[in-house]
C-alpha cells in the first residue's frame, strides 16, 4: 500500500466528460496505460432524530448529531469501511464486507439518508509506480459533482518521503490546481504509515466538501462535516 | 469467493448475494455442558468423530466484550423495539496478528427443528472496534474469556470450553466447574439440512454430554 | 358337579308357532314342577363315582350308577312321581351308610373281624433289564457332561489362541478403521473423509463372522502393520467389488514411442507389497492387507478422478487429453506426459481387460509388462523394466527407466494432497472453511489482486506437469553435458549434481579443465535447470538464460571450451614467462564462425623474437601459428633504437597440432613455447 493523495481537479463550468476526457489525453501523454475501471461509494446513517435530539452520549458528553458513513471501494472488493463521525472525533473501522448486512439490525440507532449518497466512478491508469485514478462524482440521483483525481505512489508508505515526487507527478498533468503544500490530512499524518483506510477518509473528506458545496436542503449540522481530525490546518 | 472483475459496486454484489440466499447468516448451535473431570473422555472420544484424528485438537484463547447498542437514554422504553443489539467482539489471546471478529445473533427462530437456528453475523473488524461501538452509543455489558478446544467435522464448529472471568491477575477464576461444548455449524437460510448432522453428532456424544436445542428465553 | 341355574328364565320356552309367527308360550311352572326338574337334574352318579373310595363297594355302585344312567338315558320313561329317583338315591345312600357304620362297629371291637394288608404277589424284578436302564441313564448324562466340558475346552482354546476370536479381531480392526454398527451389520469406512477428501465412491466395508472353523493356511508374513502370529482370523472383511485388486497410478515421459523415464506410485510401500501375494484368492487374503488394498485402489481412483478433473479445467497452450484411465499433457515439443490409472483384479481375466486399456494407446510393451507383472508376478520389481531408452540416439543403454527421484518427489505430491487442509479460525467465532487470507481480507483491506493470488492456486496437475519439466530437462541437459564430455578429449569436462534439494529445481557445477595443467586454469560455471528453462552463471559473472533446447545448452558449452582453451593459453604463458601481446574474446576477423566468435591470443616469447597466435573457435577448434622474428642480433640505429622494434615477425606459419607431441592442447602448447624459447 502507497501514498494516496487526492486532488478535486476544477471544473467550475460543470463540463463534467469534457474535463474528464482532457484528463485522459495528458494522462495518456505521461505513458499511462488504462487498467479496468473503479468506484467508490459512501452512504451516510444518521442516529434517528429522537433519540439524538434530547440525548447526550455517554463517553463524548455532549448533544451530538453523529454520522456514520459506509464506504466502499472497488479496490478493496472484501472490505467495508465504516467511519463514524462526530465533532472532533473519528473512527474508522475497517471490516469485511459482511458488515454491510449488520447495518439493517442497527436501523433502531442509524438510518440511512439515501439521497446522500455519493459514488466517483471512472477509470483507473498505471504509470510505472503510480496509480492514477480519474473519477467523475456524482450523487445517486445522478446530479454530476465534480472530479477526482487520486494518486497513489506504491513504492512508498510514508507521505514525507515522496511528497515531493507526488507533487510534482500531480502537477504535470493537471497543472497548478494542485498546491505545492501537502493537502491537510496528509499533512497530518507526514510521518507516519498510510493504509487502505487513509484513502478512505481523504475520499470521505471530498464527499463532504462536494455535499456542502451542493444545494441540497440539509440540516445545519451538515456544517460540522469538516472532518476535524486532530490537525486544524487550514485547507490549501 | 468470488471476485467481481466487473465495476458492479460492491455493495450491488453483496445485496444481490443476500437475495439470492447465499450468504451463510444462519446458524444452527446444540449445546451442553460436561464436569472439568470428564473433559478428557470427552475430548478423546471428540477425536473419534471429528476430522484430522490423527493430530491432537487444537487450542483456543478468546477474549470476549459484548456490547449493548441501544437508546440509554430513554430507559422506561421496554419492549422488543427497545431491546437494543447485543454485538459480541472477540479476540484471540493467542493470535493477536487476526483480526478481531464482530458477531451479532439474533433471537432463536420458532419451530420445531433438531437444532436451535438463529440468525448470525461474523464479520472481521480491525482491531479499533471497541473504540467504534463505543463512539457508536453502544455500552459494555460484560467480558469473560473462554480458552478451550476447537475441532471440525466437516461444516460443523465443535469447541469445548471453559469461561474465566476476566481479571488482571495471572491466575484466572473459572466461572463454573464445567466445560461448554457446542456445536454450531452456518448455513443459508434455505438449506437446514445440516441440522440433522448437528443432531447425529449429539446423539454419537450422548452417554458423555447431553446436547441439547436451549432456549435462552426461557432462563 | 352339575351347575345349577338358578335365575329363572326370562322367558317361557315357545311350545308352538302359528303361521301367522304368532308364538304360543308354555304356562309358567308350579313350584312342584320346578322342583322336580330341578331334581332331575341332579346328577347322582358323578357323586357316587367321586365319593366312593373303597375298591370293594365300587363294583356295586358301579352297578347301580350304570343303571342310573340307564334310567337317566331313558328320558321318555317318566317316574312314577316326580321325585322318586331322588328317594331311590337316598334310600341307597341310607343303605350304604348303615352296613359301613355296623362294619366300622365290628372292626372297632376287633373282636370278630379284623383288617389286614392284603399281600398282592409282586412281580419279580428283572435285574438285566435294571441294568440296561441304569447303563442308558448313565451314558446319557455322560454325554451330556462331554457336551459341556467340548463347550469349556473351545472357549478355553480360543482365549489361548487369540486371533480366532471375533471380539479380539474386531478390536484389532477398531484400533485401524473407521467401523460403526448399522442395525445388525458391522460396516467400515474406507474414504479419506477425515482427512479433508470429498470423493464420492462406495467406501464402505462389511464386517462379518467367518464362520468356516476350517483353518486356512495364510501365509501372514509380510504383512504389513499387523502381529505376524495370526494364523487365521474369524473376521472376514467385505470390500465392494470395484475395490478389489491392485492399482497404481502409472507416470511416464514419452519421447515420439520410447519411454525416457517412468514412475508408479500407490499409497503401499511400493510394488513389493503389491506383488508379495500374487497367488492369493481373495478369499484367503487377511482382512488387514485387503483393506490395505482396498484403500490403495480407493486412494488411486481418487486421485485420478482429481487429476482428470484437473486437466479438463487446465488451460495450457495445448491443453491435456483425458481419454478413458489415461491423461496425455505435452509438456515439452514431441515430448509427453502420461498418468494413466491401472488397476487390476484379482481374477485374470478383468485383470486383462483393465489393463489393455493403458497400452493399447501407448502402444509400448513396458506398460504391458508392468501391468501383467503385477498380477502374475513374473519378475518381481520393478527394477527390471528397463529398456535400451535412448535420447537422440546414444544414452547408455544400461539407464534405469525406473525414476526413483520423480517417484519419490510425486509421491510427496499425492500425499500433501490429502493433508491440505484450511486452519482452525482464531478466534473461534470466524467461519469455518474460508481461505486464511479471505479472514483478514476485509479487515487489512487487501486489494484485487491479494485477493486473487488466495483463489488461483497450482493445482495438483500443474505440480506434476512441472515436476516432470523438470525432470525430463534435468535428463536432457545430463545427456547434453555427458555427450559433449564424452565427445571432447582435450579440455576434460566434469559435472557435479546437485539434485536432492527441490522438485523442480536442481543445479549443476561444470568444470573445464585441461589434463596435467588443472592448477594452472579451471573454467567453471553454474547451470541451474528450471522447469523450463537453464540458468547459467558463467565464471566471469555473466548470467544468461536458456531455454529448454538443448542446442543452446550445447553452444554455450561449446564457447566456453573455445574461451578456456585461450584462457589456458594466456595463463600458462605467465609460468612460461612469455607476454600477452593481445587477447581477443571476440575475434572480429578471420573466418567466421557458424556459432559464437572465435577468441585469440597473441604471445611473444621472454626474448621477444618468436610469436605464437592461438586462434580457437567453438566449431573451427584450435589453430595455433608461429612467427619469428628474421634477426637475432641487433644493432641500434636512428632509426631504430630499442631492439624490441626491430624485432617485427614475419609471416604467421601455422603449427600442425596434430603431428605434435603431447597429450593435450596444452602440453603441445608448452612443448612450442619451450622449443621456441631454447632456439635463441
Amino acid at each position: 500500500m502507497g501514498v494516496t493523495v487526492l486532488q478535486t481537479f476544477p471544473d467550475a463550468f460543470r463540463y463534467g466528460y469534457k474535463e474528464v476526457e482532457k484528463l485522459h489525453t495528458r494522462i495518456a501523454h505521461l505513458g499511462a496505460q488504462p487498467n479496468g475501471v473503479f468506484q467508490v461509494d459512501c452512504d451516510t446513517y444518521y442516529m434517528n432524530q429522537q433519540n439524538s435530539q434530547f440525548n447526550d452520549i455517554p463517553g463524548s458528553g455532549s448533544t451530538v448529531n453523529k454520522k456514520l458513513h459506509i464506504l466502499h471501494n472497488t479496490e478493496t472488493p472484501a472490505s467495508t469501511y465504516a467511519i463514524i463521525e462526530s465533532p472532533g472525533k473519528q473512527v474508522t473501522l475497517c471490516a469485511d464486507l459482511m458488515f454491510d448486512l449488520l447495518l439493517p439490525r442497527l436501523s433502531h440507532m442509524y438510518t440511512a439518508k439515501k439521497n446522500l449518497k455519493v459514488e466517483t466512478k471512472g477509470t483507473r491508469f498505471t504509470v510505472s509506480d503510480f496509480i492514477v485514478k480519474i473519477g467523475s462524482v456524482s450523487m445517486s440521483s445522478g446530479q454530476y459533482k465534480g472530479i477526482l483525481v487520486e494518486v497513489e505512489y506504491l513504492a512508498c508508505s510514508v507521505p514525507a518521503l515522496c511528497w515531493p515526487i507526488l507533487r510534482e507527478f500531480l502537477q504535470s498533468f493537471m497543472g497548478f490546481c494542485v498546491s505545492s503544500q501537502p493537502p491537510p490530512y496528509l499533512q497530518a499524518r507526514f510521518q507516519q504509515v498510510q493504509g487502505p483506510q487513509d484513502t478512505m477518509q481523504q475520499y470521505l473528506e471530498k464527499f463532504n466538501e462536494f455535499r456542502e458545496s451542493s444545494a441540497y436542503p440539509v440540516t445545519g449540522s451538515l456544517s460540522a462535516s469538516q472532518p476535524g481530525t486532530t490537525s486544524t490546518s487550514t485547507p490549501s | 469467493m468470488s471476485i467481481n472483475l466487473s465495476v458492479q459496486s460492491v455493495l450491488d454484489s453483496i445485496e444481490s448475494a443476500q437475495k439470492n440466499d447465499i450468504v451463510p447468516d444462519q446458524e444452527f448451535v446444540l449445546q451442553g455442558s460436561v464436569m472439568d473431570l470428564s473433559v478428557s473422555v470427552l475430548l478423546s472420544r471428540l477425536r473419534g468423530l471429528c476430522d484430522n484424528a490423527d493430530s491432537l485438537p487444537e487450542t483456543f484463547h478468546d477474549q470476549e466484550i459484548c456490547f449493548i447498542l441501544k437508546d440509554f437514554s430513554n430507559p422506561g422504553a421496554v419492549g422488543p423495539g427497545t431491546g437494543g443489539v447485543m454485538l459480541r467482539v472477540r479476540k484471540a489471546l493467542d493470535h493477536p496478528e487476526l483480526p478481531w471478529q464482530l458477531r451479532y445473533t439474533g433471537q432463536p427462530e420458532v419451530g420445531n427443528r433438531p437444532a436451535l437456528l438463529r440468525n448470525c453475523l461474523d464479520v472481521p473488524v480491525s482491531s479499533n472496534i471497541c473504540d467504534f461501538l463505543h463512539e457508536l452509543g453502544a455500552k459494555v455489558d460484560h467480558e469473560y474469556v473462554s480458552k478451550g478446544y476447537i475441532m471440525r467435522k466437516g461444516r460443523i464448529k465443535v469447541t469445548v470450553f471453559k469461561i474465566f472471568k476476566v481479571g488482571g491477575k495471572e491466575v484466572q477464576e473459572g466461572v463454573t466447574k464445567s466445560h461448554v461444548v457446542e456445536l454450531s455449524a452456518l448455513t443459508t437460510r434455505v438449506d437446514e439440512a445440516i441440522a440433522t448432522d448437528l443432531r447425529i453428532v449429539a446423539d454419537q456424544l450422548k452417554p458423555l454430554v447431553n446436547l441439547q436445542n436451549l432456549d435462552y428465553r426461557r432462563l | 358337579m352339575t351347575d345349577i341355574r338358578l335365575e329363572v328364565a326370562s322367558e317361557n320356552a315357545i311350545s308352538e308357532i302359528h303361521y301367522d309367527g304368532h308364538e304360543v308360550r308354555q304356562p309358567p311352572l308350579s313350584m312342584s314342577e320346578q322342583l322336580s326338574q330341578f331334581a332331575r337334574r341332579i346328577d347322582f352318579s358323578a357323586v357316587e363315582n367321586g365319593g366312593s373310595d373303597e375298591p370293594g363297594g365300587k363294583t356295586g355302585e358301579d352297578a347301580e350308577s350304570m343303571e342310573d344312567d340307564e334310567e337317566e338315558e331313558k328320558p321318555c320313561q317318566q317316574p312314577h312321581w316326580p321325585l322318586e329317583s331322588v328317594r331311590n338315591k337316598i334310600r341307597n345312600a341310607h343303605t350304604e351308610i348303615c352296613v359301613l357304620h355296623d362294619l366300622l362297629q365290628m372292626v372297632k371291637e376287633k373282636k370278630y373281624l379284623v383288617l389286614d394288608l392284603v399281600q398282592t404277589p409282586q412281580p419279580q424284578p428283572k435285574l438285566y433289564i435294571q441294568f440296561l436302564s441304569l447303563k442308558k441313564s448313565l451314558s446319557n448324562a455322560s454325554g451330556i457332561l462331554m457336551q459341556g466340558a467340548e463347550r469349556i475346552r473351545s472357549s478355553q482354546s480360543s482365549i489361548a489362541r487369540p486371533s480366532s476370536d471375533f471380539h479380539l479381531d474386531l478390536l484389532r480392526l477398531r484400533k485401524n478403521w473407521k467401523l460403526k454398527k448399522v442395525a445388525a451389520n458391522i460396516v467400515g469406512d474406507l474414504s479419506y473423509s477425515a482427512v479433508g477428501s470429498n470423493f464420492k465412491h462406495n467406501s464402505f466395508f462389511e464386517v462379518t463372522k467367518s464362520d468356516d472353523d476350517v483353518t486356512l493356511t495364510t501365509p501372514l508374513s509380510a504383512l504389513p502393520g499387523s502381529s505376524p502370529s495370526i494364523g487365521r482370523s474369524s473376521l472376514r472383511v467385505t470390500v465392494p467389488p470395484e475395490l478389489e485388486g491392485s492399482a497404481y497410478i502409472f507416470v511416464c515421459i514419452r519421447k515420439d514411442e520410447e519411454d525416457l523415464c517412468s514412475a508408479q506410485l500407490n499409497m503401499l510401500d511400493g510394488l513389493a507389497t503389491l506383488n508379495a501375494q500374487p497367488n492369493m484368492s481373495p478369499s484367503t487374503e487377511h482382512w488387514q492387507q485387503k483393506l490395505e488394498n482396498a484403500q490403495n485402489v480407493l486412494f488411486c481412483k481418487e486421485l485420478f478422478s482429481q487429476l482428470a478433473r484437473e486437466a479438463v479445467a487446465l488451460r495450457m497452450d495445448i491443453p491435456p487429453l483425458v481419454v478413458a484411465n489415461q491423461i496425455a499433457a505435452t509438456i515439452f515439443p514431441g515430448i509427453h506426459l502420461l498418468i494413466a490409472l491401472c488397476h487390476s483384479h484379482p481374477d485374470s481375466s478383468r485383470s486383462r481387460s483393465s489393463l489393455t486399456a493403458p497400452h493399447n494407446v501407448l502402444s509400448n510393451g513396458t506398460i504391458n509388462e508392468l501391468g501383467s507383472s503385477s498380477t502374475t508376478a513374473s519378475s518381481n520389481t520393478s527394477t527390471d523394466h528397463h529398456s535400451s531408452s535412448s535420447l537422440g540416439g546414444g544414452v547408455s543403454s544400461l539407464k534405469n527407466l525406473h525414476d526413483k527421484v520423480l517417484e519419490h518427489s510425486l509421491h510427496q505430491l499425492f500425499h500433501s494432497y490429502l493433508k491440505s487442509s484450511s486452519p482452525m479460525p482464531h478466534p473461534v467465532y470466524a467461519p469455518l472453511h474460508a481461505h486464511p487470507t479471505r479472514r483478514v481480507a476485509g479487515p487489512q483491506g487487501l486489494d484485487r489482486q491479494q485477493l486473487m493470488q488466495t483463489v488461483t492456486h497450482e493445482t495438483l496437475l500443474e505440480q506434476i506437469i512441472k515436476e516432470a519439466q523438470h525432470n525430463f530437462l534435468r535428463l536432457r541437459t545430463m545427456f547434453v553435458i555427458d555427450q559433449l564430455a564424452k565427445e571432447l578429449k582435450d579440455p576434460l569436462i566434469f559435472s557435479h549434481w546437485n539434485l536432492f534439494n527441490s522438485p523442480t529445481q536442481s543445479c549443476v557445477r561444470i568444470n573445464i579443465v585441461t589434463q596435467g595443467f588443472d592448477s594452472v586454469i579451471r573454467t567453471t560455471l553454474v547451470v541451474q535447470v528450471f522447469e523450463r528453462s537453464l540458468r547459467c552463471v558463467c565464471r566471469d559473472g555473466r548470467v544468461m538464460t536458456l531455454s529448454f533446447e538443448p542446442q543452446e545448452l550445447l553452444n554455450l558449452l561449446r564457447c566456453q571450451v573455445a574461451q578456456h582453451q585461450t584462457a589456458a593459453v594466456q595463463s600458462f604463458s605467465k609460468l612460461m614467462g612469455w607476454t600477452v601481446n593481445c587477447s581477443e574474446p571476440c575475434l572480429g576477423v578471420g573466418s567466421a564462425e557458424p556459432l559464437g566468435s572465435a577468441s585469440a591470443v597473441v604471445l611473444t616469447s621472454p626474448a621477444g623474437n618468436k610469436q605464437i597466435l592461438v586462434r580457437s573457435g567453438p566449431c573451427t577448434g584450435v589453430s595455433v601459428s608461429v612467427a619469428a622474428a628474421p634477426r637475432n642480433d641487433f644493432y641500434p640505429s636512428a632509426v631504430v633504437h630499442e631492439r624490441r622494434w626491430d624485432q617485427l615477425p614475419g609471416a604467421w606459419q601455422e603449427v600442425r597440432l596434430d603431428s605434435m607431441e603431447g597429450r593435450n592442447f596444452l602440453a603441445k602448447i608448452e612443448l612450442l613455447m619451450a622449443a621456441l624459447t631454447a632456439q635463441n
